[in-house]
C-alpha cells in the first residue's frame, strides 16, 4: 500500500536555483458522474511562469482516515468499486506554456457491464517543470532536477441508485471537541453536510466525503454536556451540481450516546 | 506543511541590498502582467517586505530593446532609452533620478523594486498589491503601449484553417424567395433567385414590375477582379459588370481605436456579438483604449466596465458605422458596367478611392443614348457614430447629400437632393429613446418650382408606464399646393392608451381629422405563429363605424397575412403570401424564410472506420457544441446545428467545443477550429468527422540531448514535443508513417524512422544510438 500526501508530495528533493514557479490548478476538485452521463471534464490550467509536463493517470484509491490522519489510500477502495479499468480519458500527458489551459476529457466505457454499485478512481496529476531548450543543457541534469507534483482529484460513479448507509463513532474526545469517525457500510459513498442535532437544534453542519472512513471534527456547545447527539446528512455540497444532487440519496440519520 | 512548499521553492540570492552585503530570503511570486487584450506572467520576487520585478524581463516585454553591459541596463525604444546603473543604483536617463534602493543586483538578475517602477513608469504601470498584478495603461506616455508582446488572437480573431472552400458545381442547388401581394387593382407578385450553378451563381429577379438575370461568377479572394456578371441588370442594361469590389457585404473596413476614461484601474472589455474583441485596464487616472473592428454597416460594440475589486458591471453600447461605400485605405474599388439599352449602348463606369481610415472619395462616369454624365463624390465618417456623403452629377447639375448618425438612444437620417430641372427635395427621420420614452419625428419637403411643392410633418412619442401600460400620442401634418391651385391641408392626430394582457394588447384610441373627431379600440393577440388584430372607430359626428381585421399566419412552409379594412368608399381587401422554396441535390423543401441566400448544417457524426465519408450505421453526435462567429446556430430536432441567412461567399469560423465531445477518444478531422466559405444558393453541409485515433506511447531512446530540445516531426504534417523522460504520444490512424526526430535550437533533423502503426500499437521507440544500427 502506498501512502501520499493529500494534495502534493515532493518526488525528488534535488533543488538547485529555481528558474520559474510552478502552479497547476485543476477544476474541478473532485468530480461525481451518474450512469445517465458517464462522462466529464477536469481543465487544467497553469498558473505559473514556467512550461510544466503534466503526466495524468487514473488509479484506485480514495481519500480516507487512517491513523487520525486523512491522506490518499491508494489500491484501496472498500466496498466501492475500481474505475480505473473502465475509464477513458484523453489526454494522458500533455505540456501547458505559462497562462494555458488543456481539457482533459472522460468517459466510463461499458457502464452497463459494471456491478451496480459506486466506483472510484484517483486522478492524478503530475506536474513537473519543463525548462526553456537551451545549449548548455546537459541531458542527464536536465532530465533528474526537478520537483515532481502530486495534484489528486477523486472521481466517482455512481452506477445505479445511490443509498448510502453511514455508521458513526466517537473516535476521541478532547474537552468540548469530539472526533467522530463516520465510515460507509455499503458500496456508495457519502458526498455532502453533516448537521450535528441536539434535540433537535442544530449545533453545527460540516460538509465531507466518505468513501471507506472518515473522521470529523464537532465542536460542542458550552453549558452542560448533551448525553446524546443526533447525525442529519443531506447531499449539498460545495461545487456539485444540482443535477447529481438531486440523484444522490441521504443516509439514515446516526444518533450518538456520549458518554459523560 | 502549509509553508513547506513555498519554503522548498524558495531560493537564496546574495543580495547587495542595502550598503552592507547581507544575506536574504527571496520568495518567488508569479505575478501577473495585465497588458491591454492580455495577461503574462512575469517573475518578481519578495523579500517579505518588498516586491522586486525582473527588470529586463519586463523593459523586453514593453516592447525595449534591452542590453545589459556589466553592472548597467539600457533599454532602448523608437522615442526613449532608459537606463539603469546597478553599480551606481540610479537611474541615468531620461532624467536623473537617484533610485537607490529600489535597484537591487543578485545572482545575474537585475531587479527592480514596485516602488521603483512607479518613479521609473509613473502610472503608466500600476502595482496591485493585493491581486500581485502589474496594470499597465494602454495610454502609456513612456513605453511604446502598441509595442507589447502580441497577445495570442482570440479565436475568432484567428481564423482555423479552411476547410471547405467554395465548392462550385454544374448543379449545386437553389434558394427561391417568392412572394404574392392582392390589393384592390393590383397585383404584385415575385420570385427571387439565388443559385449555385454553372461553377458559379444565378441571381434572378422576376416580378410584375421588373425582371433581372444575371450569371456571377465570382473570385472572391482576387484583388483585381472579384466578379464577371453577365446578363439583364436591374437598371435595364443587358450587357457585362466586372468589378473587384468585395463580393462579402460584411466584411472588415478597418480597426477603430476606441478611446475613453472610467474609474482607475476598472477592466474594460469591448464585446461584439457576444464575443470578447478587446479587454484592457484603465490607468491610474482612467484613460483606456481597445481596438475594434469595423465590418460594413453598423456595429454595435458594447463597453463593459468593472471596477477594480469587483462590483457591478456596467455596460454601453457604442454605435460605429461603416458605410459600404467606404474603401479601406489605399485601396481602389471599379465597377464598370457595359451593354445595351432598348435604344442603344450604354457604359457605366465607377471608381472608389480610400484616401483615408475614414474618407473615400469616388468618380465615375457615364455614357449611354440618352444619358451621359460625369460625378464625383465622397463618404466621410467624421465621427464612429456618422456618416456623411456627397455626390455631384453633371451636366445634369444632381446634387446629392445624405447624414447618418446611429448613437445609443438616437439615430437620425438626413437626404437632401437638387436636381437643376427635376427640382429639390429632402428628408429627416429622427427617433431617440431614453428610459421609458421614445419619440420619434419625420419631416420631408419637396418642391419642383413652379409646378408643386409639399411639406410634411409627422412627430410620434411613446411612453412605457411600469406595469405594461403604453401611452402614445401622434400627429400628422401634411401641406400641398399645386401650380394654380390653393393650397392645400390636411392633419390627424391620435392618442392612445393600452394595456397587455396575457398574450393581448389593447389600445383605447381617441383621435381627430379636421374638425371630425373618434373614439376606438385596437387590439393585438398572438399565439403560437398566429396573430389577429383589429381596429374600430366611431365618428362621434355621424356615428359611422370604420375599422379593420388582419390576421397574420406563420406555417412551417409560408406566411400568409391578410387585411380586411372597412373606409368610407367600402371595404378594402388586401392579402400576402410570402415563403421559400430550396432545390438541391438532397431534395427540396419549404419553409417560411424570406431573403434568405445561403445557410449552413454542421453535421457532426461519428466516424468509426475513419474514411472521412459518413456511412450507414454511423451516428450523428447530437450533443457536441459549437461556436459560430458572426451568426448563429439553432439544433434541429436530428441533433445537427443549423445557421441560416448567411452572407454569400463569405467565410465564417466554426469553434468546436472540445469539452462537448463526450467520447476522449474522439478526435475532430477538421481540427476544433476551422472556416468555412458560405456557397450561394444552397444550405452547405459541413460533414466533422469524429475519428476513434490510435494513442500511441513514445519513446526516445539514447538520445544525445535534453528531450525537451527534440520534437517528433509525423511525415512533415505534424510535429509533437518530446517530454523529458524522452516520452511522445501519437495519435494516428493505422498506416505507415515516416517519423523524424528534430531538434528545436537547431533545427536540424536528427534521426528518421518508419513506422508501421496499426490497432494493436500501443508503443514505439525510437532509438537514437547510432553504434545500435
Amino acid at each position: 500500500m502506498h501512502r501520499y500526501l493529500l494534495l502534493m508530495c515532493l518526488g525528488l528533493s534535488a533543488v538547485s536555483l529555481c528558474r520559474g514557479q510552478a502552479a497547476l490548478s485543476v477544476t474541478p476538485a473532485y468530480a461525481v458522474i451518474m450512469r445517465d452521463a458517464p462522462h466529464g471534464i477536469f481543465t487544467l490550467r497553469n498558473n505559473g511562469t514556467e512550461s510544466v509536463e503534466v503526466v495524468i493517470k487514473a488509479r484506485f484509491g480514495v481519500i480516507a482516515t487512517q491513523d487520525s490522519t486523512t491522506e490518499v489510500v491508494l489500491d484501496e477502495g472498500g466496498n466501492l468499486g475500481d474505475l480505473s479499468p473502465h475509464l477513458v480519458f484523453f489526454p494522458d500527458r500533455c505540456i501547458l506554456a505559462p497562462g494555458d489551459e488543456r481539457v482533459v476529457r472522460y468517459m466510463v466505457d461499458n457502464a452497463a457491464r459494471m456491478a451496480k454499485t459506486g466506483h472510484i478512481t484517483l486522478m492524478h496529476f503530475e506536474m513537473q517543470e519543463r525548462a526553456a531548450a537551451s545549449l548548455e543543457q546537459v541531458p542527464v541534469v536536465a532530465s533528474a532536477l526537478s520537483i515532481v507534483y502530486n495534484l489528486v482529484a477523486p472521481l466517482v460513479f455512481i452506477n445505479g441508485e445511490s443509498r448510502p448507509v453511514l455508521a458513526a463513532k466517537v473516535a476521541r474526545a478532547k474537552g468540548r471537541e469530539l472526533i467522530v469517525e463516520l465510515a460507509a457500510q455499503n458500496a456508495w459513498p457519502f458526498l455532502g453536510g453533516v448537521t450535528v442535532t441536539h434535540q433537535g437544534t442544530p449545533l453545527q453542519r460540516i460538509e465531507t466525503a466518505v468513501y471507506t472512513r472518515r473522521q470529523v471534527h464537532v465542536q460542542l456547545p458550552d453549558g452542560p454536556r448533551p448525553d446524546q447527539i443526533t447525525l442529519l446528512f443531506d447531499t449539498d455540497y460545495t461545487g456539485m451540481t444540482a443535477a447529481v444532487r438531486r440523484q444522490l440519496a441521504t443516509p439514515p440519520s446516526v444518533t450518538l450516546t456520549l458518554l459523560p | 506543511m502549509r509553508y513547506l512548499i513555498p519554503g522548498l521553492m524558495a531560493w537564496a540570492l546574495w543580495p547587495a541590498y542595502g550598503q552592507q552585503p547581507s544575506e536574504k530570503l527571496f520568495l518567488e511570486v508569479p505575478m501577473m502582467l495585465d497588458a491591454p487584450g492580455q495577461q503574462q506572467v512575469i517573475r518578481t520576487w519578495h523579500d517579505g517586505e518588498h516586491f522586486f520585478v525582473d527588470a529586463v524581463m519586463l523593459l523586453e516585454k514593453l516592447g525595449f530593446n534591452v542590453r545589459v553591459d556589466q553592472l548597467k541596463v539600457t533599454a532602448l525604444d523608437a522615442n526613449r532609452l532608459i537606463a539603469l546603473d546597478y553599480a551606481l543604483r540610479q537611474q541615468l536617463a531620461p532624467l536623473v533620478q537617484v533610485l537607490g534602493n529600489n535597484l537591487l543586483y543578485a545572482d545575474g538578475r537585475f531587479l527592480l523594486s514596485t516602488a521603483g517602477l512607479e518613479r521609473v513608469f509613473g502610472s503608466d504601470i500600476h502595482f496591485d498589491e493585493d491581486r500581485l498584478h502589474l496594470r499597465i495603461s494602454t495610454s502609456a506616455q513612456l513605453f511604446d503601449a502598441a509595442a507589447l508582446h502580441h497577445r495570442r488572437p482570440l479565436w475568432a480573431e484567428a481564423p482555423g484553417p479552411l476547410q471547405f472552400g467554395r465548392q462550385r458545381s454544374l448543379w449545386g442547388g437553389l434558394m427561391l424567395n417568392w412572394q404574392f401581394h392582392r390589393q384592390p387593382g393590383y397585383l404584385q407578385a415575385g420570385v427571387n433567385i439565388t443559385g449555385s450553378v454553372m461553377a458559379g451563381t444565378l441571381q434572378a429577379f422576376l416580378g410584375t414590375s421588373r425582371q433581372a438575370v444575371t450569371y456571377l461568377y465570382d473570385r472572391p479572394q482576387s484583388k483585381h477582379l472579384t466578379r464577371l456578371e453577365i446578363g439583364r441588370f436591374a437598371d435595364g442594361i443587358s450587357g457585362v459588370r466586372l468589378s473587384n469590389r468585395p463580393l462579402v457585404r460584411r466584411q472588415l473596413q478597418r480597426i477603430h481605436v476606441i478611446k475613453g476614461r472610467t474609474e482607475p484601474h476598472s477592466l474594460v472589455a469591448a464585446h461584439v456579438s457576444g464575443h470578447v474583441i478587446d479587454q484592457v485596464q484603465a490607468d491610474a487616472h482612467g484613460w483606456y483604449q481597445l481596438r475594434a473592428p469595423l465590418w460594413y454597416g453598423t456595429n454595435v460594440v458594447e463597453l463593459r466596465t468593472r471596477r477594480l475589486g469587483g462590483g457591478h458591471e456596467t455596460v454601453r453600447r457604442q454605435y460605429h458605422l461603416a458605410d459600404h461605400a467606404l474603401a479601406e485605405p489605399g485601396r481602389f474599388y471599379y465597377d464598370i458596367k457595359g451593354g445595351r439599352l432598348p435604344f442603344g449602348p450604354a457604359l457605366d463606369g465607377v471608381i472608389n478611392y480610400g484616401l483615408a481610415n475614414a474618407l473615400t472619395v469616388r468618380a465615375g462616369a457615364g455614357l449611354g443614348p440618352d444619358h451621359t454624365w460625369l460625378e464625383t463624390g465622397g463618404i466621410w465618417n467624421p465621427l464612429p457614430f456618422m456618416s456623411l456623403s456627397a455626390s455631384l452629377r453633371w451636366p445634369i447639375g444632381h446634387f446629392a447629400a445624405s447624414v447618418h448618425t446611429w448613437r445609443s438612444g438616437l439615430s437620425l437620417s438626413g437626404h437632401w437632393y437638387d436636381r437643376q430641372h427635376g427640382g429639390s427635395g429632402s428628408q429627416l427621420q429622427i427617433a431617440g429613446i431614453k428610459g421609458p420614452v421614445s419619440v420619434n419625428l419625420s419631416a420631408s419637403q419637396y418642391r419642383n418650382e413652379p409646378l408643386w411643392q409639399s411639406q410634411t410633418l409627422s412627430p410620434s412619442a411613446w411612453i412605457n408606464i411600469p406595469g405594461g401600460m403604453i401611452l402614445r400620442a401622434m400627429w400628422h401634418y401634411e401641406r400641398s399646393r399645386h401650380r394654380d391651385q390653393a393650397s392645400h391641408t390636411r392633419q390627424h392626430w391620435r392618442m392612445s392608451a393600452g394595456m397587455p394582457v396575457a398574450r393581448t394588447h389593447t389600445f383605447l384610441n381617441v383621435g381627430g381629422r379636421g374638425k371630425y373627431w373618434f373614439v376606438g379600440l385596437e387590439g393585438f393577440v398572438a399565439l403560437r405563429g398566429w396573430s389577429m388584430g383589429f381596429t374600430a372607430n366611431v365618428d362621434m359626428q355621424s356615428g359611422l363605424i370604420t375599422g379593420g381585421i388582419s390576421i397574420q399566419a406563420d406555417t412551417p412552409i409560408a406566411t400568409l397575412a391578410m387585411r380586411a379594412h372597412q373606409v368610407n368608399a367600402g371595404l378594402v381587401h388586401t392579402q400576402s403570401l410570402h415563403g421559400q422554396v430550396t432545390v438541391d441535390r438532397n431534395g427540396w423543401s419549404l419553409n417560411r424564410d424570406v431573403h434568405q441566400e445561403s445557410a449552413a448544417r454542421l453535421i457532426v457524426f461519428r466516424d468509426s472506420n475513419s474514411n472521412g465519408r459518413r456511412d450507414s450505421g454511423e451516428p450523428l453526435l447530437p450533443n457536441i457544441r459549437a461556436q459560430l462567429y458572426h451568426a448563429n446556430w439553432t439544433r434541429d430536432k436530428d441533433g445537427t446545428l443549423h445557421a441560416t441567412h448567411l452572407d454569400p461567399f463569405n467565410t465564417y469560423q466554426v469553434r468546436i467545443l472540445e469539452a462537448s465531445v463526450r467520447d476522449p477518444r474522439l478526435q475532430p478531422a477538421t481540427g476544433y477550429a476551422f472556416s468555412f466559405v458560405a456557397d450561394p444558393g444552397k444550405t452547405k453541409h459541413l460533414y466533422v468527422p469524429m475519428q476513434p485515433l490510435l494513442q500511441v506511447a513514445g519513446r526516445i531512446v539514447n538520445p544525445d540531448r535534453p528531450p525537451s530540445r527534440l520534437r517528433v516531426r509525423i511525415s512533415t504534417d505534424a510535429e509533437v514535443p518530446v517530454y523529458r523522460d524522452g516520452g511522445f504520444t501519437l495519435l494516428l490512424q493505422a498506416g505507415r508513417y515516416e517519423l523524424s526526430v528534430a531538434d528545436v535550437l537547431t533545427r536540424k533533423t536528427l534521426h528518421t524512422q518508419q513506422v508501421h502503426i496499426d490497432p494493436q500499437t500501443r508503443e514505439l521507440n525510437i532509438n537514437m544510438d547510432r553504434s545500435s544500427e
